[in-house]
């Protein structure tokens, strides 16, 4: 399978343990989307929600702007497909671990969601971490885009990858084929495919060409994260010096 | 219950001492407020991050276009939605509004919209049938008292810092179009705002009330004397007024006020909350307070809006734009 070179627009920067009455925060920002997420737990459980042998997980995803709506509800399903598996629930049962995502700016546009997703995953999986809720593994999340442009060559596809807004408005309506793809790893190398959303028309090449891609991307998304937990731990251990 | 915010006897009676002993806990003055730090998006309008100690809200203002409402043809709409989410503290339910969420929601509403913040009749398009819908989300991160303030702070920044995209109506009667500029094409305009509401609460604690609860704790006879004497004499020593209160202190409040204010030496709204009896001369003294509070605010707001203009308008793109003369 070729690789595509793609030199991403925009890298995403993280912070970690900023807010204080919650067990674990961070903030994502890649492009123009910054999400926040915030996790509690485990926390106690109301008596309707336990359940016997594993945690109670829930996710609530609050939109930048407007009520909440169906949009914030396919969200709230694909973040739980991804970090369910991840988290050891079975270590804490009859308790609940309670994360919520914030979006602050989308940088999707009005049709896609995929931006929201890759960042939510990320700013969630960071939460996470930084709740010190038990994992299995890391990860992370991507957004990739196809379109075609108006050269004279009209079946050349072109991609990009974690677009900001000003991107995408300008591709708006070349826009073939929109693809979320997240992954786990293990010792910062890919293990296995958590989460593939495709949306739009699209090669079965195409799709195994972005699952490379992905691959390369979330590999340096995993970097970053390291980065900033590192550095977070770092802040969080200064005492430790004097 | 670890879902509930109540505090340990201990940390109230901490708290109380400390008060009859004239301190509180971040060693401020009974009138001194916390940290403010209000910071704008570089990248969009309307989107205001605002940080009262550690109290953190973030407030989006965005427009639609829409139909106005029958019974008000001539002014535009504009809601203000306030619902907390477990974030701020995982007491708070999803979808479920508490108690304080709806006073929150009730006082924000009251020194906002009813006060007339935001010129709704300049938000008219084509009478009876568009106008603009501004609508301000505000989104509670952090829970440590002063979510009124916070969210009025950042509300009225966001209102002075948005841009909505220009429009322009083309033809004549039923023929008429109305054409939305994109930002890219025309500067945005900004809204009518005709004053900016602070919000400031203040918190209200019966010094013989804390020191009775005090009272048989080891250690008493090291506490100051509680003016007896005085007492009798002015009831106003019997009252402790907070500024600003922290989440702690919040909880331990036996009666609150919150005034909203403008630089216009107006009071927008007032809400006495809470069981506690005030002499009516310490709430006149508040409302002022409440007033020099407002326009120390507004001056930080102002001070931040020009600072963002600056980091955008690099190249003085933007004093192109402008038709105005210089007076």
């Amino acid at each position: 399978m070729t690789v595509l070179d793609i030199t991403r627009p925009s890298p995403a920067s993280a912070i970690t343990s900023f807010l204080y009455r919650v067990d674990g925060s961070a903030s994502w920002k890649v492009g123009t989307a910054h999400i926040i997420a915030s996790v509690s737990g485990p926390i106690e459980v109301n008596k309707r929600d336990e359940l016997p042998d594993v945690a109670t997980l829930e996710i609530v995803v609050r939109p930048d702007v407007g009520v909440t709506s169906t949009r914030e509800q396919f969200l709230q399903d694909r973040i739980r497909r991804v970090v369910a598996p991840v988290i050891a629930l079975e270590l804490h049962p009859r308790t609940l671990i309670q994360i919520v995502v914030q979006i602050v700016q989308s940088g999707d546009n009005k049709i896609l969601n995929t931006i929201s997703l890759s960042a939510s995953i990320n700013a969630t999986y960071m939460a996470l971490l930084d709740a010190g809720v038990p994992l299995r593994s890391t990860v992370s999340a991507t957004s990739i885009i196809y379109y075609t442009t108006a050269t004279s060559d009209a079946s050349k596809t072109n991609v990009l990858v974690d677009p900001t807004r000003a991107q995408l408005e300008q591709i708006e309506k070349d826009i073939t084929s929109v693809h979320t793809i997240a992954y786990e790893l293990k010792g910062g190398k890919i293990e296995r495919l958590l989460l593939s959303e495709s949306v739009g028309s699209f090669t079965e090449d195409q799709v195994f060409e972005c699952y490379d891609t992905a691959a390369n991307i979330c590999e340096e998304t995993n970097r970053t994260m390291r980065e900033a937990i590192t550095k977070g731990v770092q802040q969080k251990s200064r005492w430790r010096e004097a | 219950m670890p879902r509930d915010l109540t505090p340990s006897t201990i940390e109230n009676t901490f708290v109380l001492k400390a008060l009859t002993e004239r301190t509180r806990l971040d060693s401020r003055s009974f009138n001194q407020l916390r940290d403010l730090d209000i910071s704008f998006s570089s990248t969009d309008y309307g989107v205001v991050d605002v940080k009262l100690g550690r109290t953190r809200v973030i407030a989006r203002i965005s427009a639609e276009i829409t139909q106005p409402y029958a019974d008000r043809p001539y002014d535009g709409l504009f809601i203000i939605s306030t619902e907390i989410s477990p974030m701020a503290a995982p007491t708070f339910e999803a979808g479920r509004k508490s108690e304080d969420e709806l006073v929150i929601s009730r006082i924000i509403e009251k020194s906002i919209r009813r006060s007339g913040a935001l010129d709704t009749e300049a938000l008219c398009i084509i009478s009876g049938e568009k106008c603009w819908a501004i609508r301000a989300d505000v989104h509670f991160l952090d829970h440590d008292g002063g979510l009124m303030d916070a969210a009025c702070i950042a509300v009225s920044a966001g209102l002075l810092h948005f841009r909505r995209p220009d429009i322009t109506i083309v033809g004549v009667g039923s023929r008429r179009e109305v054409i939305l500029h994109p930002i890219t094409e025309r500067v945005p305009v900004p809204l009518a705002v005709l004053h900016v509401p602070i919000c400031v609460t203040f918190s209200f604690f019966d010094v013989r009330k804390a020191s009775a609860a005090i009272a048989g704790l080891p250690g008493k006879d090291n506490m100051k004397e509680a003016d007896d004497d005085d007492v009798e004499e002015e009831n106003d020593s019997s009252t402790t007024v907070l500024v600003d209160a922290t989440l702690q202190e919040e909880l331990l409040r036996h009666g609150y006020m919150s005034v909203t204010a403008n630089t216009n030496r107006e009071i927008c709204q007032i809400q006495k909350g809470g069981d506690m009896p005030v002499e009516v001369g310490k709430l006149l003294s508040c409302a002022e307070a409440a007033i020099m509070v407002a326009e120390k605010v507004t001056k930080l707001i102002n001070k931040r809006l020009k600072e963002d203009e600056a980091r955008r308008n690099v190249g003085n793109l933007l004093v192109e734009a402008r038709a105005e003369n210089d007076r």
